[in-house]
């Protein structure tokens, strides 16, 4: 009896040992997975840091830094999907851009703008497809045009999972 | 162990030693008995090794967490000048010179704070207030989580000096508040009256506590 | 006698132990092979990221990466997509697509800098990676074209002026090289153009020892396939455009703006393990990237022209303004996609843009467009 329960003990105390492997084993396997998991998310926000830096810097967009032209917006706009494959060997692929004026001035519109609208419209949106996406925003000027007018906006920059 | 030797037994003398006293086994190394030293060490181990695997899914979050400190940092220091560098570039609306854009707007209201700002029946003091407070609630970011405060000075004042105009739009608190502060800088030149202005504005964001 | 603990003891031991080497040498089994190599890839990657960096902000940056390691080749390849290719020890490495126009002259210390073709209407900018380097010029004609081409060359690389590593700039008269400073080095760029003025003259051709930092720029109207005994040779422009050889390469590349010339002059006369010239390759690359870049700037000005003209805000003279610039726009983004081998488009594609850039200066002038 007294020999069954020190044999029981012991096999207790290897049966938590070996669980402690197998924990140990599970853990790191979890850690490699989410270390690759983090390390995917911080490619992805760097890209993301990138591409904004590049877009409000970049004279297809802006006419200074952080200041969109709304007629360069909507020339791009307007081309559609030419525009972003045009766009893509210049930036890569798989992100999208909106713009969006924040200070609506009486008596004009800030909506999405097509075609028909421009300029009575504050909203452009490029290359967007999906839902899943990893997104930054950043405060912007949007040079009205027409007004010969600095508008505050807001840039959304986005790389598809 | 020893033990005497039973009468009509002699031994040599050169063999005789004094008696030790006689030692008894540990009950730990052979762990007979329940309820005596043996459970002790085995509970010793398994509160071991629960212990250690605290310490590993502690390591796991910690490490974890502080991934994602760092790279939200830069972004943040960004955000923080585009802010300032947006809304002093914005139009206010009004067509006067000194009151066009944000930043005129705010080194009139430093210069000469009664100016009148055109024909909408403001001064450029209550233009620039205006201004500011209704273009930083447009950002959800800001409005929800953080509170902020502008400070313009002359270029050669800092904001502690004696008799150094300083003016303040915002959460004046925050002057004293010693917590995490980002601060974003912009440099305005004016001329106004015939005189050339230099002057600084400093934007404080502080985390809603 | 062994107790039946320390029996425990001793298995419980052996198998953590065994468990612990088993995954310590599965890891370094794993990574021994490959950590070398993923060394040498991620220095590509910290090197591409620096460049990003550079093109991004203006401000140039020293990389010191490739110290470590002995790189045969380190350039950039016209492929589908372009990508930076290095070899080191018979193995190669390509990095991710390149979307920046990078020119890459290697070395244990780098300078990356960033230069820009001003259009007017629209900037290409691009990127240098040097390590130290001269260029030595070798002009045997005198006259205003030669100067001229020499000082546009001269402007496509960057001023080195306080940082490092240099890049120099010498004329190479027959057997000697010319310039010297109080300290015996050529002049940087800023002191070289200042004194091109001043000191003109036809050389003869060189035939001066020039180590691997040099390359020479040979400007002669016989420039051909092995006129020159090394480097590149330039023919004088005409219309802003002209050809250019690279000795002990095949090829007649075409040149329309300092960005062309900087390509062939960094990339050199040297080849790759694929035998092919590095200076051929660089301008190809230069020409994928920067053609691509010019014909959708193009087109998107086209497009926008097109709006521009029909807002009610838009003033009649900016209108009939903006239907030349259109037209010139459309006739550039046409031409951007022209072989760039071809001398008669690529001189129709200089005309189209000396035109666009008057265009747009009126626009600038008139009112109806702020500077880029």
């Amino acid at each position: 009896m007294k020999a069954q329960s020190s044999i029981m003990e012991y096999l207790l105390l290897s049966v938590f040992i070996l669980l402690m492997i197998m924990s140990l084993i599970f853990f790191l396997a979890w850690w490699q997975s989410s270390q690759f998991g983090l390390e995917q998310k911080k490619l992805k926000d760097q890209r993301v840091d990138v591409l904004m830096n590049r877009f409000i810097n970049s004279p297809l967009f802006v006419t200074e830094n952080s200041v969109f032209d709304d007629s360069k917006l909507q020339a791009i706009q307007s081309l559609r999907q030419d525009a972003c494959q045009d766009l893509e060997s210049m930036f890569g692929g798989d992100w999208f851009i909106t713009i969006e004026v924040l200070n609506q001035h009486p008596g004009e519109n800030i909506g999405e703008c097509t075609a028909s609208n421009y300029p009575d419209c504050g909203y452009w949106e490029m290359c967007g497809q999906g839902e899943r996406n990893v997104s930054r925003v950043l405060p912007v000027n949007v040079y009205r045009k027409a007004e010969d007018r600095n508008d505050l906006a807001l840039l959304t920059v986005g790389v598809y999972s | 162990m020893r033990y005497p030797n039973p009468p009509g037994n002699p031994q040599s003398s050169s063999t005789m030693r004094a008696c030790s006293p006689m030692r008894i086994p540990s009950r730990a190394h052979t762990g007979t008995l329940p309820g005596t030293g043996g459970h002790t060490k085995a509970q010793t181990s398994i509160v071991l090794i629960v212990l250690l695997l605290i310490i590993f899914a502690a390591l796991g979050i910690f490490l974890l967490s502080l991934a994602r400190t760092v790279s939200q940092e830069d972004y943040m220091d960004l955000y923080a000048n585009n802010l300032m560098l947006s809304i002093m570039k914005t139009d206010t609306g009004c067509s006067d010179s000194n009151c066009k854009l944000v930043s005129d707007t705010v080194a009139c209201a430093f210069i000469l704070s009664d100016w009148p700002c055109g024909d909408s029946g403001r001064t450029c003091l209550e233009t620039a207030n205006t201004s500011l407070s209704e273009y930083m609630s447009a950002f959800d970011l800001i409005s929800r989580n953080y509170r902020y405060l502008f400070v313009v000075t002359s270029e050669f004042c800092s904001m502690t000096e004696e008799g150094c105009r300083v003016l303040t739009f915002g959460d004046t608190g925050l002057e004293s508040y010693r917590g995490k502060k980002r601060v974003a800088n912009y440099a305005i030149q004016k001329s106004m009256a015939g005189s050339q202005y230099n002057i600084k504005v400093r934007l404080y964001l502080a985390r809603n506590t | 006698m062994i107790t039946i603990y320390r029996l425990f003891q001793i298995i419980m031991s052996i198998v953590l132990s065994v468990f612990v080497l088993y995954l310590l040498i599965g890891y370094a089994g794993d990574y021994a092979g490959v950590g070398r190599s993923g060394a040498r890839q991620k220095t590509i990657n910290v090197f591409l990221q620096d460049v990003d960096n550079v093109y991004l902000s203006g401000n140039p940056v020293n990389f010191t990466g490739f110290s470590r390691d002995d790189y045969t080749s380190c350039h950039p390849r016209p492929t589908k997509p372009p990508k930076l290719w290095c070899f080191m020890e018979d193995r190669g490495y390509e990095s991710k697509q390149l979307l920046v126009p990078v020119f890459t002259r290697l070395g244990n210390d780098v300078l990356i800098t960033r230069s820009s073709l001003d259009l007017g209407w629209t900037r290409l900018d691009y990127v240098e990676a040097l390590t130290g380097m001269t260029v030595v010029f070798n002009p045997t004609e005198n006259d205003d074209d030669t100067w001229n081409l020499i000082k546009d060359i001269a402007a496509g690389f960057p001023d080195t002026s306080g940082h490092y590593p240099k890049t120099f700039f010498d004329f190479c008269d027959g057997s000697s090289l010319l310039i010297e400073d109080a300290a015996g080095a050529p002049y940087e760029r800023r002191e070289f153009l200042g004194i091109i003025d001043t000191n003109r003259d036809a050389l003869s051709v060189c035939a001066a020892p020039l180590s691997h930092n040099h390359v020479l720029v040979t400007l002669s109207p016989s420039c051909s396939q092995g006129f020159a005994n090394s480097g590149i040779c330039v023919s004088p422009p005409a219309n802003g455009v002209g050809h250019a050889y690279i000795t002990g390469c095949p090829g007649n590349y075409v040149y329309k703006d300092p960005a062309d010339l900087a390509a062939l002059i960094i990339g050199g006369d040297g080849r790759d393990v694929f035998g092919d010239c590095v200076g051929g390759e660089t301008w190809e690359f230069k020409n994928q990237l920067m053609l691509g870049s010019l014909g959708t700037a193009a087109g998107f000005m086209e497009r926008r022209c097109g709006i521009l003209k029909q807002l009610s805000e838009t003033r009649d003279e900016c209108r009939a303004r903006y239907q030349d610039f259109e037209s010139s726009m459309a006739a550039i983004g046409d031409l951007a996609g022209s072989d760039p081998y071809d001398i008669s488009a690529m001189t129709s594609l200089r005309a189209e843009l000396d035109n666009a850039r008057a265009v747009w200066d009126s626009l600038v002038n008139m009112g109806c467009e702020s500077r880029v």
